[in-house]
This record gives C-alpha cells, structure tokens and sequence, in this order.
C-alpha cells in the first residue's frame, strides 16, 4: 500500500513536471558512400541548428563509411554531409524516414571560391598592420596622403599624426630611425606605391636595453617597404608652371633604401605660397607635464607688429619666393652602430599685406586702432644634425650634435595715423649636443646623460619715427629710434640614472646637476645723436644669470597585467646669481622645489583603457625676461621688468578614457585637464593709444584653465568610409592688471570639428572637414562688468574627385569661411578651385586653377584675453599652374 | 577509380577486342596518373599568422613570429612555415648563378633563416603523422599515431576573413585551446596538429594568451604550387630525441652546434655559463 501511494505521487509529480522525464536523445547512424557504393571515409557529417546556423554535435565517417552521432532533438535540426570532391547534402531530420545510406555525388570543385589576400587590417600583440593598397586612393601620391586615410589617424596643418589623440613618438622606415622628428619628409616624399604596410607600434619602446623595465606608452609608425622599392635608386620630379603672375613650382627628390643604408634628399622651389619649411621642421612629440625642462631661455626678443599665421591654407595669401634644399643618410656600421646625418638650407622672401581692427578693452575703457602692413620677410634658415647610435639589447649609446643658424630679415611699414617703417635683423645660432649611454646588468639599468645648450641671439630693430618719446627724449619727436639686443645662453644638464625591477615593482633615481649662463645685453642708440651713441644707462640692459640646479628624481611604479601606478618625487635646489654689471649690483636667490606626479593607468579591456593623473610643477620661468632698464618688442610695445625671479607653480589633474578597436575600426577618447598655474609676478600693462607699456610687479596671482577634449571616429571597412566627430572645449580666467587696475579674464573656447570622407567608389571620392568655432570673452572687475566679447566663426572644407577614366580623374575643392560677433561684424568667402589630371606610365600631368571666384580679401579675427583683433589677408589672385609629375 | 571489363559470352577474345582492351587499359592507367597527380595537389592553401611567446614569465616580451602555411591535399596535409621555405627557395635559385658558362655557388645569406625549421605531414587515411626537421647534420623525422582532439562546440560566432566561424574548445597535449573553425568551409583541417572539427580551423589560441594562429589567406584555386623543399634524405628517429634536440636548439645554440655539428662557438667571457634562452612549445605532454 505504501510503494502503490509513493507510485501514485511519483506519476503525478511527471505528468505535473514533464522537464523531470529524462530527456529524448536520438541516435543518429548511417553510412556514406559514393554513387558506385563505395565507402567514403572521413565525411563530416555535422548537425546543424536550423535557426542559428550553428553546428551543434558533428562526427566524421569511418574507414568504412559509418558513422553514429548523437543529438538531443531532431526538432529545427539539419543533418550536413560533406566532403572534399562530392557535393555536399543538407537535409532535415526526421525519426520517421530514417536513412541508413548517404550517397554523395562527385563534383570537381566543392569548396566556396574564397580568395582573399591581404587583409587590410591585421592585429599581431601590439602592432597593427595596415595594408597600403587598400587605403590608397587613386588621387594619393605620397604615403602621407595614405596614412592620413587611416582609421584612428589624424594629421594637423603642421603634419603631427595622432593615433586616437596620442602623438606618434618615432618614424621608421624599414625599422630604420632615418628622419627622427622631421618625419614630413618621407610623408611628402615616399611613393605611396612602394610601401607594401604600415604598421602603427603601441607601446612603443625604441630603447631595446629598456624593453623589459619600460613599455611605455609611446606609439611609432613603422613602413614596411615592397621589395622593389630596396637596393636601387628611387628618384622623382615635379615641373610646375603658371601665371598670373608667372609661378613656378618646382622639386626633384632622390631615394635610395639598402639594408644597411637609407638615404633621402631634395630640391623644391615653388613662388605659388606653398610653405616648403614644414618639411624639415620638427614636429615633436607632446612631452608630458612634468618633464618639459625650461633649458634654454626665449632667444627671440624683438618682433615686428605683422600677420599672424590663421586658419587658411599658406598658398591663399603667402606671396613668397622659397627654395629648399636637404639631405639625410643613415648608415648601419658593422658592429650595427648608426651613424645618421640630416642637414637642410631653406631660403625665402615672403611679402605679406593686410590690415588689422585691434579692440582692447579694459575696465573702463576701450582702445581700437587700426593698421595697415606691408611687410617682407627674407630668411635663411640652416639646420644640421649629425646622430650617433648603438641600441643593443644590453647597451645603448646616443650622441645628437645639432648647429642650427636662422637669418632673418624683416623690413615693413605698418600705418596707423602715420607711416611707421620698421625692420629687424636677426641671426639666432644654436649648437647642441645631447649625450647618453645606458647599460643593463641582470635586473638594474645605469644610465648617464649629458646635455650642452649654447645659444646666440643678437637683433636689431629699426622704428621710424621713433616712439616713446616720452621715455627716449623727454617728450620730444624723433626720426629714428634703434634697439639692439643680445641673448646668449650656455646650459648644460648631467645626471646619472639608476633603474631596478624586481618582478611587478620598479624603482628609479636620478641625481644630476643643471648648470645656465644666460647673459642678456639691450641698448638704445641716442635719437638726437647719429653716431650710434648710446642712451643712458638705465634705459639699457646688461645682465648675467648664473644658475646651479642640482635635483634628485625618485620614481616608483608597479605594473601588473599592464595595470600600472606610477609615482614620482623630484626634488631639486636652485641657486641663481643675477648680476647687474651696468650697476654691479648683485641679488642671489635659493629655493627648493618639490614636484611629486602620480599617474595611474587602468585597461580595463585590451581594448579600453582609463588613465587619471597629477602633476606639481614649480619653476623659475624665463629668467632673460627680468631687466631693470626696456626693452622694445616692438615699435609699439615697451617692456621693464624691474622685479624679482619669476617663479610658476603648477597643479594640474588630468583624467581620460580611451577605446580602440583597430579591427572593427572604432575609436574614442575623452580627456579632461584642470590646471592651477600660480605666477608670483602680475604683468601690469599700461595703454596709451596703440602704444604699450608692462611691468611686472610682485604679486601671486592665479590662472585656471579647464580643457575638455573629445574624439570619436568610425571607420567602416567595407565601405571605406570613416567619419569623424572632435570637440574642444576650455575655459581659461586669468588675473591682468590693466591701467593699474586689477581684472579678471575668462577666456571660453568651443571648438567642434566633423569630418567624413568616401572612399567606396572607384569613380568618385569625396572628403569634408565641417568646425564651428566659437570663443567668448568676459571681462570681469570687482565693481562693474565690461562688455562680453563673442566670436563665432564657420569652416568647411569640401574635396571631390571624379575618376572619369584610369588615366583622366577631375577634382573640385571648395573652402567656405564665415565670421560673425557681438560687435555686428560678419564676413563670408568662398573660395573654389579646380584640377585635371592625366596619368600615363610614369608621367603624371596636372592642370589645376586656384581661386576661382578671384577672391582679394580675406577677414578673421583672433581673439586673447582682452585683446580682439581683426585681421584682413591680401589674397593670391586666381591663378593656373601647370605640373608635370614624373619617376626616373 | 574502377576497371570496367564487360565479360563477354566468348571466353576467348578475338584480336581486336584485345587491342581496344589493351587502349583502355592504356587510357585508364593515364587517368589513373592523372588522377593521383590530382589527387596529391593542393586542394586549398591556408596561411597563418603565428605568434609565441617564449618567455612566459613576461607577457611582454617579444614573440617570436611567423607566417605558417596548411597545404591541404586529398587525406594529407603539409604544415610548414611559408617564410623559411620561400627564403630556402630564394637561396637555392640565387645560389647556382653561371659564370663564364660555369655553374658556380653564391654564398647567400638566406632570408627568413630563424624561422621555424620544422614541418609536418599528418596522414588521415593511416590516421599517423611525421614531423621533420633539420637541427644535425642529417635531416629527422619521427612518426606518431594522430589523436583527434575531442572538441566540446560553442555557439559563439564571429567572422573571420568574411567567413563565418563558431566556437570550439579543448583541451589538447598539455593546453586549453580555444579554437574557431568556418562553418562554411568543411574541412577537418587546422594549423600545426589541430583538426577534427566540421569546418577548416580559422583562428586557434590557448587559454593563456601565449600562443596563436590567426588565418590571414585562404586559396582555393591553386594555380601555382607554393614554394615547399622538403628534407632529402632524412632519418627516422625517436620522438623523444626528436624533441630532445629541438629543446637544445633552442635553449642553447651553441651547446646544439657542438653536439650535433662539432662545431664550437665562443664569444662574451666564456667562462661564464651561458644563459639559456626562454623555449615554449606548443606540445607541452
């Protein structure tokens, strides 16, 4: 009676929860064979869900055809038998028509035509492979055009690449360190077709000693050359003629890439305002806060009131006359030592016209006057720089010696209410050499370095008539009043560095010693004397700074599954000498700084990475800037800085968030810096009319700055599409003393940026670059508001190109601009130009017409602090060049 | 491949009958060449990036790379690396140059020398594999019996080279493998000694990070045979000396050049024992 109830339970207990019968499973049996019978063996037969897709069990025949699976329902379920050589046979399963025999039939070919070579994204560790054919356009003829097209990548107008924000550190070639920081070279020169990769290197460490202590987060660039670009020489030109007036645009460039020796050189000219200099100009990588050294002191002291470099491509409005020349060889000793030689020449005559609104406002006032330029720059600027490397695996030793002459001429007139001619003669020399060997022994590292600075920067500046008669000659007009001045610097950094590691924990010391002579010398000759007398005394300047800086930096860090804490606490002493040797006065002044940093790095995925950090920096900053008798910057600006040193204490925190998915061509990053800068000298500036006048006077005073900056960018694969949204945002408030009264400036900036291009089609491409830029400023004082100023301005940048043919392809280039503010003032532009393009062989032809509509101005306005300025560019009439692009 | 004889009534066949014979026979052994010469050509080339780490007390240490090459043919297979043979191939055609209408010896530096030496030939039909390679004087190769991993499949997916993959792991002579195999391609092949899987094995990695084969081509039409050079000659010895010598090579080149070659190198202070380098292979029982 008591097994017949526990039976009754244990019935009803099934039929209430039918999950607890033991689940169905079927046996699946058969055998394969071919038409003619026979056994085929090693069949796959796979059982497939009919809504997913997916294999769910699967088996292989036997040597005698059979096979036996087992699967858990035959509901939504596809049995598949394949094999190479046979068709394959898909079919649905049922428990009531069970087959025993699966007769394949033979066919020649079974497999899916799938042929793909190359793929144009590639992910080894921590290097991506990029796939140059693939991201050419047919209208790239450079590698810079193509690492421009590159998912993540952005270049700035003085060629910088980003990757996903981050600065690339180092420029290979063919894993050779050819260029250094000039990599503008080999983006303007390189053939895009001669580059088989590109490979991006995150976590970049060019040291080999340091591999294991550091993997830093620095990224290079790396092109793998095609084997038909090695072992010969590559050489190619341009011949570029037009009117109006006659211009020429003209370059020859010689490559040759060896195993053991690169070498890169180049001729360009060109009178059609293309700015040849970006090509040889260093672009260097951002170096974090903290770890700038202020080593040498501002050598250029005097400057003309001129243009300033805006937002509008050089060839608009640079009516010049330049020519380039360069030359860099890298050669691999046999002890696989480096020895690397860049030098370049760079000549140019460059006349700029236009006009300048100046507003300044102050809290009681406004100042506005005008200015009419004409101004003509001639410079010659010669660089060399000879490198000397061994990167070893235990041992790495380097030696950069670099001269550097920059002769510049600049001669002008500006008008205000009367003609002022001006000029200035300057002739900047600069000889460094940098030095340091590493050496590493089982865990620990040792490395000295030394640094040798020696700069001379003696100018002369002319101003007709001559201004601040009130202080040259006792109120009285002059004719001609001239400055002179020359900067000297010598400075040498040597330190000694020791590194060990012990499994995830790190520690470094550094103990050196920094040594400056900064010599500063300034007169006036006598206005009323046309001897070249000087003026008195206290109008000049002759002074010598001495510095001793000894510092011990302590660093920790502990890194784990590429977690890393980062601590470090650099303490130095500084003893400056300052020497009046027009007085023989004599001030010394000590201090010591401690500057802790903390930097925290959090992947939280291989592809997603947070980042937060705080830096103290405390600096004596640009001590040549402190002199007791004036200096004129310019002929309207007069400065005296009659004070003690100047010293910054800065707090900075930063905090990011970055995510990179190389292969799904997905990137963004968010950063944000809030930065506390205090400066114990207030500039209290004194405006009459036009004319200027500053000192410093002691006081703390503080300068906020807060920067948001954000960036999203998609690139789509198989559409070859890639759009990209930036956004900049920053408020800076700053204290001025401004006609002896103290204020306050906020200065806020927004800046948003939005890019596409379309690559999909092989007969049309197309790119735009939309930025809204908007930029406010208050004013504030401690009794009464002054006016907002607001600047509010468009950009957009259209490219099209249509290939009609293989051979003829047309382009089209629009660039708007519009500006507007608060004053009532706007202005719009639109400039067109256009191109056709015939390709045959090696011969490339170009026909291309600039500005169109024949545009004559252009306005914009750039506004700092409490300064509007509204600037109005002679524009380069429309214009007809005719190149001629070929290899030999 | 069958002979087709129709028996006839007449035991006794005339003249001609033996002649049309004799042409069928003769058509059919051509065929049959034909056919075996097809049978051993490459049915698909799949290329593979690899990537190791032989110092696995530091995942950030460099990995030794390569790009490996699975010739798949009808019931065997080749698993080699493309770069050391493409050098190997480069070198023998550079090496013969003609000076003078004499055949003379350029002594070449070969490319791709530190790539993998090793290669193996997996027999599905015997169900058996040779590994060969060439670390002593004489080339070797040892022979086992192939073990199918028993995979447990996943119903993850992702796509791999516009192929659509699903997921499939286990555990395979000393490593946890996650492996994805295309769904649409059915063949049972995969890098190094990995197979069995219902579609070819598109990207393999093991657990740990240290180890991995990503597919970066896939040729159906073969229409020019990849460069391969196989070991002339080789000798037949044990797996464990096998792996025995392949430990030295590459824990310690120079104590390998003097077992096997007689040769003794020195450099640094050879006083000082040297250190071995890092080795991590992928068979680890």
């Amino acid at each position: 009676m008591k097994l017949f109830s526990k039976l009754i339970v244990f019935i009803t207990v099934l039929f209430l929860f039918p999950k607890l019968l033991p689940a169905q499973i079927f046996k699946l049996t058969g055998r394969i064979t071919d038409s003619s019978g026979q056994a085929i063996a090693n069949a796959s037969i796979s059982i497939i869900n009919k809504t997913s897709l997916n294999v769910v069990a699967y088996t292989i025949s036997n040597k005698t055809g059979n096979f036996s699976i087992i699967i858990d329902s035959v509901d939504k379920r596809r049995i598949s038998i394949s094999c190479i050589g046979y068709k394959k046979i898909e079919e649905n399963i049922s428990t009531a028509a069970h087959k025993d025999t699966y007769i394949l039939e033979k066919i020649l070919t079974l497999l899916p035509n799938v042929t793909i070579i190359n793929k144009p994204i590639s992910i080894q560790g921590d290097t991506i492979n990029y796939t140059t054919s693939f991201f050419t356009n047919s209208q790239d003829r450079v590698i810079g055009d193509v690492i421009a097209n590159l998912p993540g990548i952005e270049i700035d107008a003085n060629g910088r690449i980003t990757y996903n924000g981050n600065p690339i550190s180092h420029y290979y070639i063919d894993g050779l360190d050819l260029l250094g920081t000039k990599y503008n070279i080999a983006n303007n020169n390189i053939p895009a077709d001669i580059v088989e990769k590109i490979q991006l290197l995150n976590r970049h460490q060019p040291i080999k000693a340091l591999d294991s202590f550091a993997k830093g987060n620095e990224i290079a660039i790396n092109l793998k050359l095609k084997a038909k670009a090695k072992n010969r020489l590559i050489s190619k030109a341009k011949l570029g003629l037009g009117i109006a007036p006659l211009l020429w645009d003209n370059e020859v460039t010689t490559m040759n890439f060896r195993k053991n020796l690169q070498l890169i050189g180049a001729y360009k000219n060109n009178n059609a305002g293309n700015y040849l200099y970006t090509e040889v100009d260093e672009v260097a990588a951002a170096v974090p806060l903290g770890e700038q050294i202020n080593e040498a002191a501002d050598s250029k002291l005097l400057n003309l009131v001129n243009l300033p470099g805006i937002n509008l491509t050089t060839k608009r409005y640079r009516f010049n006359n330049s020519h380039l020349l360069h030359f860099n060889i890298l050669y691999q000793l046999k002890n696989k030592a480096q020895l690397k030689l860049n030098t370049s020449e760079y000549i140019d005559k460059t006349q700029k016209e236009g006009k300048n609104e100046t507003y300044i406002y102050l809290p009681a006032d406004t100042i506005s006057f005008n200015e009419t330029y004409k101004t003509v720059v001639s410079e010659k600027k010669f660089k060399t720089e000879l490198n000397y490397t061994i990167n070893k695996e235990k041992y790495y030793l380097n030696n950069k010696l670099v001269y550097k002459n920059n002769y510049i001429f600049e001669d002008g007139s500006v008008h205000t209410s009367q003609n002022n001619l001006q000029s200035l003669v300057s002739n900047l020399n600069d000889l460094n050499n940098d030095f340091i060997v590493t050496k590493v022994k089982n865990k620990n590292v040792i490395s000295i370095s030394s640094k040798l600075i020696y700069s001379s920067a003696p100018q002369e500046l002319d101003v007709q008539p001559g201004s601040f008669a009130d202080v040259f000659n006792g109120r009285m007009g002059f004719q001609l009043l001239t400055q002179k001045t020359r900067l000297k610097n010598f400075l040498t950094n040597t330190a000694i560095k020791f590194i060990r590691k012990k499994k995830n924990f790190q520690y470094e010391s550094k103990l050196g010693i920094k040594t400056a002579g900064i010599h500063l010398q300034s007169f006036f000759t006598e206005p009323s004397n046309s001897s070249g007398q000087l003026t008195a005394d206290s109008l000049n300047n002759n002074i010598a700074w001495s510095t001793l800086n000894p510092y011990l930096q302590t660093a920790f860090s502990i890194e784990k599954n590429r977690k890393k804490i980062e601590l470090s606490l650099p303490t130095e002493i500084n003893i400056t000498i300052k020497k009046n040797l027009l007085t023989a006065g004599k001030t010394s002044y000590t201090n010591t700084f401690f500057n802790p940093r903390i930097n925290i790095n959090i992947p939280v995925s291989p592809l997603f990475e947070i980042q937060a950090g705080f830096t103290k920096q405390t600096d004596i900053k640009s001590v040549s800037e402190i002199y007791s008798g004036y200096i004129l910057n310019n002929y309207r600006t007069l400065k005296q800085n009659n004070s003690i040193l100047p010293i910054e204490k800065l707090y900075n925190f930063k905090g990011s968030v970055a995510y990179q998915n190389p292969a799904k061509g997905v990137f963004f990053y968010f950063t944000t810096s809030y930065t506390i800068l205090q400066k114990n000298l207030l500039i209290n500036t004194l405006y009459n009319g036009s004319l200027t006048k500053s000192s410093a006077i002691e006081k703390w005073n503080t300068q906020y700055n807060l920067v948001f900056t954000s960036y999203i960018n998609k690139y789509l694969l198989s559409a070859k599409t890639s759009i990209s949204v930036i956004y900049v945002g920053s408020k800076i408030r700053s204290e001025l003393l401004l006609q002896n009264e103290e204020t306050q400036v906020t200065l806020f900036s927004q800046n948003l940026k939005l890019k596409a291009a379309i690559n999909r089609f092989s007969w049309f491409t197309f790119e735009n670059t939309l930025s809204l830029n908007k930029t406010k400023s208050n004013l504030f004082q401690t009794q009464q508001n002054t006016p907002v100023v607001k600047n509010f301005n468009v950009q957009n940048n259209s490219r099209f190109y249509f290939f009609l043919t293989k051979k003829i392809s047309t382009s089209l280039n629009t660039d708007y601009f519009y500006f507007s503010d608060n004053q009532n003032k706007h202005s719009s532009y639109l400039f067109f130009d256009a191109g056709i393009r015939y390709k045959y062989n090696r011969w490339d032809t170009e026909i291309s017409i600039t500005n169109i509509t024949n545009n004559k101005m252009y306005s914009t306005a750039l506004l700092k602090k409490n300064i509007n300025q509204m600037y109005s560019y002679t524009i380069r009439p429309a214009n007809v060049l005719l190149k001629l692009y070929f290899s030999f | 491949m069958h002979l087709f004889i129709h028996a006839t009534g007449n035991s006794k066949l005339n003249k001609s009958m033996k002649t049309n014979l004799l042409l069928l026979c003769t058509f059919l052994l051509i065929r049959q060449v034909i056919f075996a010469q097809t049978d051993s050509s490459s049915v698909l080339l799949a290329k593979y990036d690899f990537s190791i780490l032989n110092d696995t007390t530091n995942q950030n240490a460099n990995r030794h790379t390569d790009i490996m090459l699975l010739d798949i043919r009808k019931n065997f297979s080749i698993f080699y690396s493309y770069l050391k043979h493409l050098g190997q191939k480069q070198s023998n055609e550079a090496n013969n140059i003609q000076i003078s209408g004499t055949t003379v010896k350029a002594s070449t530096r070969i490319p791709f020398a530190d790539k993998e030496s090793e290669y193996i030939e997996i027999n599905y039909e015997a169900n058996n594999y040779k590994v060969y390679d060439w670390i002593s004087k004489q080339p070797h190769y040892y022979e086992d019996s192939l073990i199918k991993p028993q995979w447990v499949l996943w119903p993850d997916t992702v796509t791999i080279l516009n192929v659509p993959c699903q997921k499939a792991t286990t555990s395979y002579r000393g490593r946890n493998i996650i492996a994805w195999f295309a769904k649409n391609i059915p063949l049972q092949y995969g890098p190094w000694l990995y197979n069995g899987l219902p579609g070819l094995i598109m990207k393999l990695e093991d657990d740990r990070n240290q180890f991995s084969f990503i597919c970066r081509e896939i040729v159906t039409k073969v229409e020019k045979e990849p460069a391969f050079v196989p070991y002339k000659n080789p000798e037949k010895i044990s797996k464990k000396l096998a792996q025995e010598r392949k430990r030295l090579r590459q824990e310690d080149p120079i104590a390998s050049s003097q077992k096997e070659w007689g040769i003794s190198f020195s450099y640094g202070d050879s006083n000082k024992p040297h250190k071995k380098r890092a080795y991590n292979p992928i068979e680890l029982q």
